[in-house]
């Protein structure tokens, strides 16, 4: 039974910095946080508590695997699949269709 | 899932992982060693970098991290397990049938008792000094019955002497 990407959407903004953050191969827990971090230049820091509530939905979605992490393998690593891609891109998508509609009102037009 | 890290357990890890038991057991198997890892590194890297404040900022984010995140986790489990047992009472009409019957039976049996014994020995009387409480009876030489109870006016007898 295949499923289709956009059942799980819409994605809470914390899972989908939690994709973002492990777009660029496998990654650990203090590293996902941390890029997490980074790229909303520190407007949103996850604990440690929400960020495996949100691993173990990851997991269980079947968005993301566990790996050994490199160079410790008492360590573990997530990584994206194939299926976990879609579902990044299709939210990805989700939220530019949101910000165009909201383009076409004068409120929200860049100057 | 999980492997056990041999490092050393400072208070401060300790600590996290007496947090951690707010979570449900099957989680913490899953991912408590990997959260008390993240957690340390996440601290080392904070105290080096920022400070006593910083160090204070994130233990309250993490305290109050888990505090958020442990009833979601039981409430996901609980719901698991409920999808669970109705995928199979559907999957077994018979059993189900048998499973409700006996669940009825128990818990009608089970409030039928506590009715009982709350009434009898668990609820007080409802008066003051319900220990003082005493039955009379009226005696009479020669009664076609050893006691009787007594009449409205004897009663009124007995309590203006019992003064």
């Amino acid at each position: 039974m295949s499923r289709r990407p956009d059942e799980l959407l819409p994605l809470s903004p914390a899972m989908f910095h939690v994709l973002v953050a492990l777009a660029d191969g496998d990654t650990h827990g203090y590293a996902i946080l941390k890029e997490v971090e980074r790229l909303t230049s520190g407007k949103v820091r996850l604990s440690t508590g929400t960020l495996y509530g949100i691993i173990k939905r990851l997991l269980a979605d079947g968005l993301v695997r566990e790996v050994d992490a490199e160079g410790d393998e008492r360590r573990r690593s997530y990584l994206l699949t194939p299926f976990g891609k879609a579902v990044a891109r299709a939210e990805a998508a989700r939220l530019e269709a949101t910000i165009a509609l909201a383009r076409r009102k004068p409120l929200f037009r860049r100057s | 899932m999980s492997r056990p890290d041999p490092s050393p357990s400072p208070r401060g890890e300790r600590f996290f992982r007496r947090l951690l038991r707010l979570f449900p057991a099957e989680f913490r198997g899953d991912f408590g060693d990997e959260m008390a890892r993240t957690f340390r590194d996440q601290r080392d890297d904070v105290a080096a970098r920022g400070g006593a404040g910083a160090l204070l900022r994130l233990w309250l984010e993490t305290v109050w991290g888990v505090l958020t995140t442990a009833p979601r986790a039981h409430w996901d489990l609980l719901r698991q397990d409920a999808g669970y047992g109705l995928r199979s009472l559907r999957r077994n009409p018979g059993f189900a049938v048998v499973a409700i019957a006996a669940l009825a039976v128990g818990i009608g049996a089970n409030t039928a008792i506590f009715s009982l014994v709350n009434g009898i020995l668990l609820r007080p009387l409802p008066w003051r000094e319900p220990e003082r409480l005493v039955t009379l009876f009226e005696h009479a030489p020669g009664a076609p019955v050893e006691k009787f109870g007594f009449s409205a006016p004897d009663f009124g007898i007995v309590r203006e002497s019992a003064r």
